[in-house]
């Protein structure tokens, strides 16, 4: 080649990478658009993928529109022109290089021959001609496209607010701006106890609000509208007005007297419009003291002629806050029959011993202080009362019956004494099975230490029941006269409900495996029989007998077993446990009322037959009418007839109408009157306002309210009972096939 | 290999095609001296030949391999044996097998598929209403699935109840494979209110039976679960009920002095809804009579024109029984044939009276007295929901029956009532007395469910229209094709089904039944979950009865459903027999598709043509 052919091949190499160069700089230029773009589908949501692909498809269109519209078109004669622009010793020649020799003129050819080397030599050294991909404006450009890709890659996406305002202050000004009504923007709840309870202040957020009877509530509350005038308006109450304070603040300040609801509002000159949420007062009462008589274990207590008439008594009395008072009220009676005289005294305790299940008191008696000799009897009871304040509680315990015996007088029979006394503790045993009932249904609502106490209360009230029950079977803490039925040893068959033999069946009393009585009275056993027959089945016993020959005081230790489970599983606050076992004590001490009386004597009368003759011939003249109407039975009361009414309207309707306003105010007012006696019921008034409010069934802050208020209702739905119904079949009697099957 | 036309006419044809190929070389051999073009008319014309040749003979092949399919009936994997079929899934299927396009139904199988004569199963199978829609003499291939389906199967329950009436859900628990033998699993009935009301303890493989009675009417919902020793759920479900009021009964009691059996009695029967009338003998012919609503007054000899058809069921002591004339027992005879019910309180008049006079209503029965002692028991009946506690005293007899079946029993004598059917009617006698000491012992609950009992044992059918519910084993789900029957009386009826929730309603004329013409149908397939109302209405779009079905989502009772295609697969599987089988079909297909050489005919006599007009 000769050395113009390779000078040419070398300028339209230059001439190439120079356009080459240009191009690239277009598309460089266009590259920060990428990145952007990128960012952008980003924070819009798209995936990095999605985003990349976006942003180079931006960038490629960009460049190629870019292209197209200012093509970098660069030719030979404009190459030349350019590098004479780069560099002075071409001496402005350069474009010389495109013309062939032929047509040059000597001076045009001498100067090509000139600059050929210093041409060369030039387009070797690139960097003097060859322009830079990118500027500094441009770097920086892109420099920070890139960073903000990569701070949108990892930021993610981001969902974009458009309302005016994201503090949740300006949000709420918004809001109540759209609404025209003010909203609630912070508040405070400080719950003061009475000062006789020593408890201290408590402060919390919460507008559903557990205070205790009497308690101080101050609610601080700022609005988004300072200048409007707020009222707390209380469920069957007058208005309590919000008092401004300095800044944005409103306070208002309350006595919790009873369980209610309440709302706040804005007064608008006599008008007053409810702000949105309901709220729950939860009034929990200061209860009264509770006495147990520790010593003497029944509430008889005898002494012979010849003992001494010393005793002690212990009385544990515990409060939630603090006994103010303690006495013991005693009468002294001397004397029998219609010379008998009675003195009234009041006593004190001796001695207190604090324990962390309430306090012990102690006083120790001797009759002959008071004056007694043998045949007077000495009643008396504790009294305690609270350091509640206005009024305080004060509690009664049972009456303790002292007797100093005169003759060797006859102890309490023990026949009798089950049929005797059971009516009046039947009525004991069924109330802690309605108040356990009613702590498992109030026990969602309730908190945790207010479950465990009413739990642990009635597991007392079980337990001295079990005691009363207890004393006259012979249980090891009776020292009562009951004691020589003792000698009956324990049913073999308290094996409890893990039986393996038994599972798969109700735990029913075991009808076959009676074996109460497999020790009498007279009989003896010895060593490895007597402990068989004691834990054992010992099968062939003769007393196995049906149902109409059971032992009484059998079934009334059964019972009293049911009631050591029942009592457990309630200290143990766990009344879902327990309530199987005390029914099943309530069903053992039914069966021991019946098991002596079978024959039941008591119902109904029995008259002689009547002769025929004389029958129907009686006078008529005091038949006041020979037609009447049937009465009915106790009707059902309204509140049953109510909750029946709105639980049937719950189950079948998914709308809020008119009917349903109705029967839900209807029940919100139930609800609120009942809380007075069970607190846990205001939960369910507040579910019902919610849905008022909303005006939904389902309202979207709270979506279980509706079926929670069903299964309220449920709850407190009283016993089926079944009505008189035809008799089923699924073909009518007149067909023709039936007919003719039937024909007698 | 077959062919359209027969071979031999091929042996005529190929060589009119050689010749002709010859020819066509020889012609292009004159235009051209251009050897590849020669080659090239020769190789188009016998292209083109065979093209034509094949397209007539059309060679075709026989294939006798059965046509399969599988079906997937249960969420399993698809195992490759399968793959090589077409394969399907179940139309209840939450989600499509990968690779199994779903089925809309079962029956749909046969078009979709091209009438296969091999069904090759994957899960439990398909259920008893889909076996009948599918022909019966298709081959079916079935990998019995190893495990049994896990948790409560075979259940049932009634579907609609009255208030108060005691029902009962029974059923299985089957536990999963891992469980011990020994494994002790508990059971509990929870109201719609969440407590537990009823439980019991089985193990794997146990029969479980939980009453509850229900307060209200409506469509109520319970919760039956099932838990480990740990309390841990294994099996929760639904327990859906439509409780009714019951129709108003129409009661006559009549006693032969006033007592405290029949004032508790009346006063209760009329509280709950019963339309009542009493009579009291006060005198010789003579009565005091009372009523739900204002009697009129009495009259002498009054019982003598009592129309007994009048009422559902007759309550009586026996004194009164005893006191009826001739005419007054021939009406009652005539109305107890003709549906109603009685019932007759024992005593001693009845006692003599059939001793003495055996009687055309009550042969059979024989009361005699006995020395008995122990005369007080604890009654029982099948709906009891709870024990009684109160023993009641029974008449001292001794009862000898023939043709009588106990009503109420008790644990310690055996029964104390007893039942018979009298043409259309039924007639009870009791000897236990004082019921009325449940009441006064505070168990009303017990009370009424006795006599609840007895109505609906001994009194009269209602024959007012009414629906006939679901059968207690019968589970709605959607897509199911449930059938909703009423006996209308031979009047024109039709049902209105309204979803309780999305308020659709649709309303359905209902069909004579093939076998009876008093019960009526018709046929409805929902596409919603949840609760439904249907109502009965006549012409006059009056509602004459309405209950409640639910329908469930295809996830609830999950064993459940698949343990009854299980049974009802293991039926089919085993009910098959060879000989009966579709015989598998010959296919036959073409070797060579026609479209294909049609193109190629027409392609090689256009480049023939093509070459010619270039050569000349």
């Amino acid at each position: 080649m000769t050395d113009h052919g390779s000078l040419s091949v070398k300028i339209r190499q230059a001439r190439h990478l120079m356009q080459r160069r240009l191009i690239l700089r277009v598309g460089l230029y266009w590259v920060p658009s990428m990145f952007m773009v990128f960012a952008a589908a980003r924070v819009l949501g798209t995936t990095p993928m999605l985003s990349a692909c976006i942003g180079l498809a931006v960038f490629g269109t960009c460049w190629a529109i870019h292209l197209v519209l200012n093509r970098p078109t660069l030719s030979e004669l404009d190459f030349l022109l350019y590098l004479n622009r780069t560099s002075p010793d071409l001496e402005e020649s350069a474009q010389l290089m495109a013309s062939t020799s032929a047509e040059d003129l000597l001076l045009h050819r001498l100067q090509r021959e000139k600059i050929k080397p210093r041409l060369l030599h030039h387009l070797e050294s690139r960097d003097l001609w060859l322009p830079a991909l990118a500027n500094t404006h441009r770097m920086l450009a892109l420099s920070l496209a890139l960073t903000i890709a990569a701070a949108a890659t990892f930021v993610g996406p981001i969902s974009f607010d458009f309302s005016p305002a994201s503090d949740p202050r300006e949000l709420a000004v918004a809001q109540s701006e759209n609404n025209k009504l003010p909203t609630l923007l912070a508040v405070q709840v400080d719950v003061t106890p009475p000062a006789y309870t020593g408890l201290s202040t408590t402060s919390g957020q919460s507008l559903n609000i557990e205070a205790l009877e009497n308690s101080e509530i101050r609610i601080t509350a700022s609005f988004s509208d300072s200048e409007a005038k707020y009222e707390l308006l209380p469920s069957g109450g007058a208005a309590m007005a919000f008092v401004a304070q300095e800044g944005n603040d409103f306070v208002v300040t309350l006595q919790a007297e009873r369980t209610m609801l309440f709302q706040f509002a804005v007064r608008d000159n006599d008008q007053s419009q409810t702000l949105d949420s309901i709220y729950t007062l939860s009034v929990t009462r200061d209860k009264k003291p509770a006495i147990r008589i520790l010593d003497p274990k029944s509430t008889t207590l005898e002494f012979s002629k010849t003992a001494e008439p010393v005793f002690q008594l212990r009385s544990q009395i515990q409060d939630d806050f603090g006994i103010a008072e303690t006495q013991i009220l005693a009468s002294v009676a001397k004397g029998t029959g219609e010379a008998v005289k009675f003195r009234d005294e009041v006593f004190s305790f001796e001695k207190k011993n604090v324990g962390p299940e309430g306090d012990e008191y102690i006083k120790n008696w001797d009759l002959r202080t008071l004056g007694m000799e043998p045949g007077d009897e000495l009643y008396f009871a504790v009294v305690a009362t609270d350091n509640r304040t206005p009024e305080a509680n004060t509690s009664k315990s049972a009456t303790v019956i002292i007797r100093w015996l005169d003759e060797a007088e006859n102890e309490l029979a023990a026949d009798g004494i089950v049929t005797d006394f059971v009516p009046e503790y039947f009525k004991s045993q069924r109330q802690i099975i309605i108040e356990t009932e009613q702590l498992i249904a109030d026990g969602p609502v309730l908190n945790k230490t207010t479950f465990k106490e009413t739990s642990y209360g009635l597991g007392q009230a079980q337990s001295d029941l079990k005691q009363r029950y207890g004393q006259y079977l012979g249980d090891e803490f009776g020292e009562g006269p009951g004691e020589q039925l003792s000698s009956v040893s324990e049913p073999t068959a308290e094996h409890g409900n893990d039986h393996d033999d038994h599972e798969g069946r109700e735990e029913r009393p075991d009808v076959g495996h009676d074996h109460g009585e497999t020790t009498r009275l007279g009989q003896s056993r010895e060593g490895a029989s007597e402990l068989v027959a004691k834990f054992g089945h010992a099968h062939e016993e003769a007393d196995i007998g049906p149902i109409a020959k059971r032992d009484p005081k059998t079934l009334m230790k059964k019972a009293v077993n049911e009631m050591w489970q029942a009592e457990l599983h309630l200290m143990l606050a766990e009344p879902e446990k327990a309530l199987p076992f005390e029914y099943e004590a309530l069903k053992f001490l039914k069966l021991a009322k019946q098991a002596d009386r079978i024959y039941v004597k008591r119902l109904g009368f029995e008259p002689p037959p009547v002769s025929e003759e004389k029958r129907l011939t009686g006078e008529l003249k005091d038949i006041q009418s020979r037609s009447d109407i049937i009465r009915e039975e106790i009707a059902p009361t309204e509140d049953q007839v109510l909750i029946q009414k709105g639980f049937i309207f719950l189950n079948e309707n998914n709308e809020f109408t008119d009917e349903a306003r109705a029967i839900l105010e209807e029940l919100s007012a139930y609800f609120v009157k009942s809380a007075e006696e069970r607190p846990a019921f205001i939960a369910h008034a507040a579910a019902i306002e919610k849905i008022l409010l909303s005006k939904s069934l389902t309202p979207a802050d709270c979506r279980d309210c509706k079926s929670k208020v069903q299964a309220a209702l449920w709850g407190l739905l009283s016993a089926p009972v079944s009505a008189p119904q035809p008799r089923r079949s699924f073909y009518f009697e007149r067909d023709p096939v039936i007919e003719s099957w039937v024909q007698p | 290999m077959t062919f359209a036309i027969p071979i031999t006419w091929l042996i005529l044809a190929l060589p009119f095609c050689v010749a002709t190929v010859l020819a066509s070389y020889k012609a292009a051999c004159k235009r051209t001296t251009n050897k590849k073009r020669h080659l090239a008319v020769v190789g188009l014309n016998i292209a083109a030949y065979a093209a034509l040749l094949l397209l007539l003979f059309d060679p075709q092949t026989t294939d006798s391999e059965p046509l399969k399919v599988t079906v997937i009936t249960d969420q399993d994997a698809l195992p490759d044996e399968a793959q090589k079929f077409e394969t399907y899934s179940a139309p209840w299927l939450s989600k499509a097998v990968e690779g199994a396009p779903r089925l809309p139904s079962i029956s749909a199988l046969p078009h979709i598929a091209n009438s296969p004569d091999t069904v090759h199963l994957l899960g439990y199978g398909l259920r008893e209403a889909d076996w009948q829609k599918l022909d019966s003499r298709l081959k079916i291939e079935w990998d019995t699935p190893r495990d049994a389906p896990t948790g409560i199967i075979d259940v049932r329950w009634p579907k609609v109840v009255y208030v108060g009436d005691t029902w009962t859900v029974t059923g299985t628990f089957e536990a999963s494979q891992a469980a011990e033998e020994s494994e002790i699993f508990k059971i509990a009935l929870a109201d719609p209110a969440g407590r537990e009301i009823s439980m019991q303890k089985v193990r794997a493989g146990g029969r479980f039976s939980l009453s509850a009675s229900t307060p209200l009417p409506g469509p109520i919902t319970y919760t039956l679960e099932v838990t480990d020793r740990e309390s841990t759920e294994l099996d929760k479900e639904h327990i859906a009920l439509s409780v009714t009021s019951p129709v108003t009964t129409k009661i006559l009691l009549l006693q032969s002095a006033p007592g405290f059996e029949a004032r508790h009695f009346s006063a209760w029967a009329h509280s709950y809804g019963a339309q009542i009338t009493a009579l009291s003998t006060v005198s010789k012919g003579r009565y005091i009579i009372a009523g739900s609503t204002e009697p009129a007054a009495a009259s002498e000899g009054m019982l003598q024109s009592f129309d007994f058809s009048a009422f559902d069921i007759v309550v009586m002591d026996g004194r009164a029984y005893s006191d009826l004339t001739d005419t007054q027992r021939l009406a009652l005879d005539t109305a107890i044939v003709n549906g109603l019910g009685l019932f007759i309180q024992a005593d001693s008049a009845l006692v003599q009276q059939l001793q003495e006079q055996p009687d055309n209503l009550l042969t059979g029965i024989s009361l005699v007295p006995s020395e008995s002692r122990t005369n007080a028991v604890r009654p029982q009946w099948p709906t009891q929901l709870s024990e009684s506690d109160v023993a009641l005293p029974t008449l001292p007899v001794s009862a000898y029956v023939e043709g009588w079946a106990p009503l109420v029993g008790s644990e310690q004598k055996g029964p104390v009532s007893v039942v018979k059917s009298y043409g259309l009617g039924r007639i009870a006698v009791s000897w236990l007395r004082q019921s009325y000491a449940w009441v006064l012992a505070g168990n009303k609950g017990i009370y009424s469910s006795y006599w609840t009992y007895i109505a609906g044992k001994v009194g009269r059918t209602t024959g007012a229209a009414r629906l006939i519910p679901h059968a207690d084993n019968l589970l709605p789900r959607l897509g199911d094709r449930l059938a909703n029957c009423g006996l209308v009386n031979n009047v024109s009826a039709s049902v209105q089904i309204e979803h309780v929730g999305a308020k659709l309603t649709q309303t359905q004329t209902l069909a004579a039944d093939r076998f009876s013409s008093d019960r009526a149908c018709s046929f409805f397939e929902p596409q919603n979950t949840g609760w439904y109302r249907r109502s009965l209405l006549n012409t006059d779009g009056k509602s004459l009865d309405s209950d409640y079905f639910y329908v469930f989502d295809n996830n609830d009772w999950a064993a459940n459903f698949a343990w009854e295609r299980r049974t009802a697969t293991k039926l089919r599987v085993g009910a098959q027999k060879p000989d009966q089988l579709t015989k598998a079909r010959v296919n036959t297909r073409s070797l060579f598709s026609s479209a294909l050489l049609g193109i190629l005919f027409i392609v090689c006599a256009c480049l023939l043509w093509t070459e010619r007009k270039l050569a000349s």
